[in-house]
């Protein structure tokens, strides 16, 4: 550790598998952490949501329910186009009933640097995919700024493009931008260990296989939106949002003024999944119109906005060369990527996971990050190794079955035990306790005795008991098949992240701290950890987060990081206000200090005397708040902060229709202590389900001669419904992870995710015995691989 | 055009970028909405020219929202005495007003009993939601499923002259009955009223006619832009199921992608009739419910089937079918529907 006297150090934190160098202020002292045997009374039990009763009335205020007194209507109208030059003709809009005001490229302050929204610039004529907006009009109700933008007639001057990474590369692609070619300016991303071509000499066995995923769309239940409204030259905006500083940040600098004039606000959001980072076009249409108008105006995306123009899973095509000795040893990885990043976007990479799952000496990665003419990608939780995952998996199943090894004896044999990649210890796990209780859990051993039952009533998908049986006789239509994937995935968080505790004369707490609740139960969590550091009642805490303007400093919620960053800062403002509070009791009661302690909303004495109420030493203190202050410090250098998980799924395929049903799906994961196991494991459910899409329904569907989207809405669209969503047993490892922060949590909203697509898979092609490469799997695909 | 004002008229039309203050609402709507309560008033209403018949929207106001469909006026006929009843006819059979609720009619004793094809049909559909508001008229009339038509792209259906699906994304368009549209009809009991010989009251300005549901839906072709023979103004009131299509075994089974809330990738209604007939009905494959040649369901009742004859005789009843390019795993799914169906229809 560096010595006290320093304030500022550099360190690294590690955010979606990128590492960011940072200059951080040390706090002012370190907590220890509560260890695995701590006698904690709030932190890690099971703890309903805060806000549940407010959900599940209806009660809670969103993006789009908030209505401020004159609110206008905002909508924007997009290029029907994929590329070329598009002519805005507003003179139609205007005539419609309640239109009030709209604004094109044109009206944009010049001289600025441009606005950027999705990866392109705001409003830009020149389009680069279809969907883009191109103008934005506001009226008095929301019917009439549909129809006024309905009403703006749009003239195209058609550009040639790429809608697909193929037509992108391929020899003689038109450009699909003004500048700059059609791969991203580091393409080809290469890493490499060892030596790849003496390890597929060593190899025994070698497997060769082709993956590809689909383009998989957040479809988050709360569409984007923004209500902007001005006060003087002070704009505040309400957003569904996973980052109110960037979204006050970015708007501050559109807008040309300081970001203490931007406030963000955002208390309920509808999930977020990635596409919810940044400001969008809706925030700076509101923001602008708001501005001209002189009232407030919203600007909430319609289905079909949101899912053809705020980010997406990029699509990947991966190549995969795995070897290894007929023990079972890897001898080498290979593996190139193509990826479809869309017109923009950051290179999420989709081959660290071959470096990082399992340890073999040789390994090398190829990716090419393609742009085309499609909306920009947006981080799509776990982004890249979700992708990844999949083709490492499904190889690892391919080269387990060419070796004739038990998946999961192939994979334990394989075992990585640190951090491969960069040769640093992991600060928990490792892997190999997931894979071996999720192993007991799921009843892997003895899985194929099941999977002879007879006497399973064979019904159609979707009917269930309804429909009638099928004959017997012939053979066996269903087939069952069992398979697993495992994950790894950086998630210790990491500094900055603020938070501030005050206690008021009557006992009542608030914690103060500019983090998000996404939906993920972030509130839960803080007042939970707040209550606990400071012996204080649950119910008597109150989380405030979600405010530029009256909450202190706490990043983006991404990257599995909002829980390992935000609730050390919670804690150490928590354990200070308590330090507080013991001195202003020692002075009120005429007790010593160290005979003093707090816990269950009570001052316990060690010297004889009966518990006091916390709130009757705040009731003498009157006004005199007590507040304690604190930040999250860095991470300790030269450990890996990862987190770990397997999932193990059992399907059942029917080949006359090529229907796949997950019959369950067994998930252990390793994220260091659950704070909140009701929590946990509605993460890991989330995930799961998540997943299951990927695998089995979810595709944005592209015509690539019109390069426009076709699944506009959640009817073509498909995600998995409550019918699709199997039995789930999903748990964490008892865990604490004393290295990664004194709370001894890791991330868990990622992790979930990345292995259940090709635990389905593998499941797949256990049933099938064919291999089964290409997400998602529909029935038209199954049926297509079996013919 | 009937239109309501509702306010006064907009003061900020010319005051764009004045002082903020908050402005009374100016709600011009465009749309008008009738509720009549008999069925004269409901004719004369929809006889005006821009009207269309309402019922539980559930198509309708998502196709209004999406710029498909631009009524002026939408008579909700859900107001209309004993429209939504399910009653027995003197002849036995069952007549069900054209507003009756899809779950309705999936919970109806006497339909589970007698017409359980139809039962099993409308308990398919989408999802609760969807089954509660919808109308039976409703899953009839609704518009079909091409995700170009409904994404807004040009097609035959709406403002273009040519079919984009055909040689692009044409996954789920049909593989029988199409061109030169080629979407598919969404509707589950559709196909099910067509195996149980239902026949459709329908109510217009010409005045009451009946017409039996297998002339009720036309095919693309000459006039993609119709799926139905409904004259201008004219609506479904009631739907009669005979007595002699009531009973015998009677079964709906459908395919879809995920396990709830998706049309039918295909789907089958099968009866065996007590008085032997056999009626096989596919949906999902074509711009209407499609039923199979009769003389397959003439050869279904007559003898009973060998392993052989079942594929005999789908490839007799897929003889038209005519997939595109990334369609023809429907004419597998067709295929097993058909085989499952016809044993069935003969065991």
């Amino acid at each position: 550790m560096p010595d006290e006297s320093r304030r500022f150090i550099t360190t690294t934190i590690e955010v979606e598998g990128r590492e960011e160098t940072k200059v951080v202020e040390l706090p002012g002292r370190a907590l220890a952490p509560w260890e695995a045997d701590a006698a904690l009374a709030i932190v890690g039990h099971p703890v309903a949501r805060v806000d549940a009763l407010e959900k599940v009335t209806g009660a809670a205020v969103y993006t789009a329910d908030r209505v401020a007194p004159g609110m206008l209507h905002a909508v924007l109208v997009r290029s029907t186009i994929p590329r070329g030059r598009a002519t805005v003709d507003l003179e139609p809009a205007r005539g419609v009933p309640g239109f009030i005001d709209a604004i094109t490229f044109n009206d944009l302050p010049s001289g600025s640097k441009p606005v950027r929204a999705g990866g392109v610039r705001f409003l830009d004529p020149d389009v680069t995919y279809a969907g883009q907006p191109v103008a934005c009009v506001c009226a008095e109700t929301s019917g009439q700024a549909r129809a006024a933008a309905r009403a703006v007639r749009l003239s195209y001057a058609p550009l040639p493009g790429a809608v697909t990474a193929a037509q992108a590369i391929a020899g003689g692609a038109p450009p699909v931008r003004a500048r700059g070619g059609n791969v991203s300016r580091s393409s080809p991303v290469e890493a490499s260990r060892g030596d790849v071509e003496r390890g597929l000499a060593e190899a025994e066995v070698v497997v060769r296989g082709r993956y590809t995923t689909s383009s998989a769309l957040h479809t988050a239940m709360e569409p984007h939106g923004a209500l902007a409204e001005w006060h003087g030259d002070q704009l505040t905006i309400h957003e569904g949002t996973q980052g109110i500083f960037a979204v006050r940040d970015e708007v501050a600098a559109a807008m040309g003024i300081p970001r203490s004039r931007v406030r963000v606000v955002m208390e309920h959001m509808g999930g977020g999944f990635g596409a919810k980072n940044h400001a969008g076009a809706h925030t700076y249409a509101a923001a602008f119109l708001a501005r001209r108008t002189g009232r407030p105006v919203r600007c909430v995306l319609d289905r079909a906005g949101e899912q053809v123009d705020t980010g997406h899973r990029a699509p990947c095509t991966i190549d995969v060369t795995l070897g290894a000795r007929r023990d079972g040893t890897l001898t080498a990885i290979v593996a190139a990527a193509l990826v479809d990043q869309g017109i923009s976007g950051w290179e999420a990479s989709t081959t660290k996971i071959f470096h990082e799952l399992y340890a073999c000496p040789n390994v090398r990665t190829t990716e090419v990050f393609a742009l085309s003419n499609t909306h920009a990608m947006a981080a799509f939780r776990g982004p890249g190794h979700t992708e990844g995952a999949f083709a490492l998996e499904r190889a690892m199943d391919e080269l387990a079955r060419e070796l004739g090894m038990d998946p999961l004896a192939f994979r334990l044999r394989n075992h990585a035990d640190h951090d491969q990649e960069k040769s640093r210890p992991y600060s928990g796990g490792p892997l190999r306790r997931c894979l071996e209780e999720g192993a007991r859990r799921f009843g892997w051993e003895g899985r194929h005795a099941r999977s002879e039952a007879p006497g399973r009533a064979e019904t159609m998908p979707g009917i269930g008991e309804r429909a009638g049986t099928f004959p017997a006789g012939g053979p066996p239509r269903w087939r069952r098949g069992f398979g697993l994937a495992a994950q790894v995935w950086p998630a210790g968080g990491g500094p900055p992240a603020y938070a501030t505790v005050r206690l008021h004369p009557d006992g009542s707490v608030d914690v103060l701290t500019g983090t998000q609740d996404l939906g993920t139960g972030a509130r839960t969590i803080m007042a939970q950890v707040a209550a606990e550091a400071l012996g204080a009642r649950l119910a008597d805490v109150r989380v405030i987060l979600g405010d530029t303007e009256r909450t202190p400093y706490t990043g983006n919620s991404w990257g599995s990081m909002t829980t390992p960053s935000v609730a050390p800062a919670v804690r150490m403002a928590a354990e200070e206000a308590r330090q507080h509070l013991l001195e202003a009791a020692s002075e009120v009661l005429g007790v010593e200090r160290d005979r003093l302690a707090t816990g269950g909303g009570m001052i316990t004495r060690r010297d004889g005397g009966d518990p006091v109420p916390i709130a009757d030493i705040t009731c003498r203190l009157g006004d005199v708040t007590i507040t304690g202050h604190g930040s999250r410090g860095p991470n300790q250098p030269g450990v890996a902060f990862t987190t770990f998980g397997a999932q193990f799924a059992e399907v059942e395929v029917d080949t006359a229709t090529g229907h796949v049903r997950v019959v369950r799906i067994t998930a252990v994961h390793d994220v260091g202590r659950v704070l909140n196991p009701l929590l946990a494991r509605s993460q890991l459910e989330g995930g799961i389900i998540q997943g299951l899409g990927l695998a089995l329904f979810e595709e944005r569907i592209i015509d690539e001669r019109l390069g426009r989207p076709l699944t506009t809405g959640i009817h073509d669209y498909k995600v998995p419904t409550m019918a699709d969503i199997p039995d789930i047993d999903a748990s964490c490892l008892a865990a604490v992870d004393t290295t990664a922060n004194p709370v001894g949590a890791r991330g868990l909203a990622e992790p979930p995710i990345i292995p259940t697509a090709p635990a389905i898979a593998n499941a797949v092609a256990d049933a099938l015995g064919v291999p089964v490469n290409d997400l998602p799997l529909a029935p038209w695909r199954i049926l297509g691989a079996i013919r | 055009m009937m239109t309501q004002e509702v306010g006064p008229t907009n003061p900020f039309g010319t005051l764009v970028g004045s002082l903020r203050q908050h402005a009374p609402s100016v709600t011009r709507l465009a749309l008008d909405y009738q509720r009549p309560h008999d069925l004269r008033r409901a004719t004369e209403l929809l006889s005006v020219e821009g009207a269309q018949a309402l019922g539980g929207g559930t198509d309708l106001l998502v196709t209004i929202r999406e710029g498909l469909a631009r009524p002026e006026q939408l008579v909700d006929l859900r107001g209309l005495p004993g429209i939504d009843t399910i009653q027995r006819t003197a002849g036995g059979g069952v007549r069900i007003g054209a507003a009756a609720g899809v779950a309705a009619l999936a919970a109806d004793q006497t339909i589970r009993e007698r017409f359980p094809a139809l039962a099993m049909a409308c308990d398919s559909v989408g999802s609760p939601a969807l089954r509660n508001m919808g109308t039976i008229a409703g899953s009839l009339c609704q518009r079909p499923r091409c995700w170009y038509f409904r994404s807004g792209i040009p097609c035959l259906k709406s403002t273009g002259s040519t079919c984009p699906a055909v040689d692009g994304q044409n996954r789920h368009l049909a593989i029988l009955g199409g061109g030169p549209c080629h979407a598919v009809h969404g509707s589950d009991p559709a196909v099910a009223l067509v195996a149980l010989d239902a026949t459709l009251l329908l109510e217009g300005p010409q005045g009451a006619r009946s017409v039996p549901i297998a002339e009720f839906f036309v095919l693309p072709d000459p006039d993609p832009r119709r799926e139905n023979v409904l004259l201008p103004g004219e609506f479904i009131t009631a739907i009669e199921l005979p007595h002699d299509s009531s009973g015998g075994r009677q079964r709906y089974t459908k395919v879809l992608h995920r396990g709830a809330w998706d049309f039918a990738l295909a789907s089958i209604a099968v009866t065996r009739r007590l008085d032997g007939g056999v009626r096989l009905v596919l949906g999902g494959v074509a711009p209407m419910p499609w039923r199979v040649n009769p003389s397959v369901e003439e050869d279904v009742a007559s003898a009973p089937l060998a392993d052989d004859d079942l594929d005999a005789l789908a490839d007799r009843a897929l003889y038209d079918a005519r997939p595109l390019s990334d369609n023809d795993y429907k004419a597998t799914l067709a295929r097993t529907l058909l085989r499952d169906a016809m044993a069935f229809a003969a065991a």
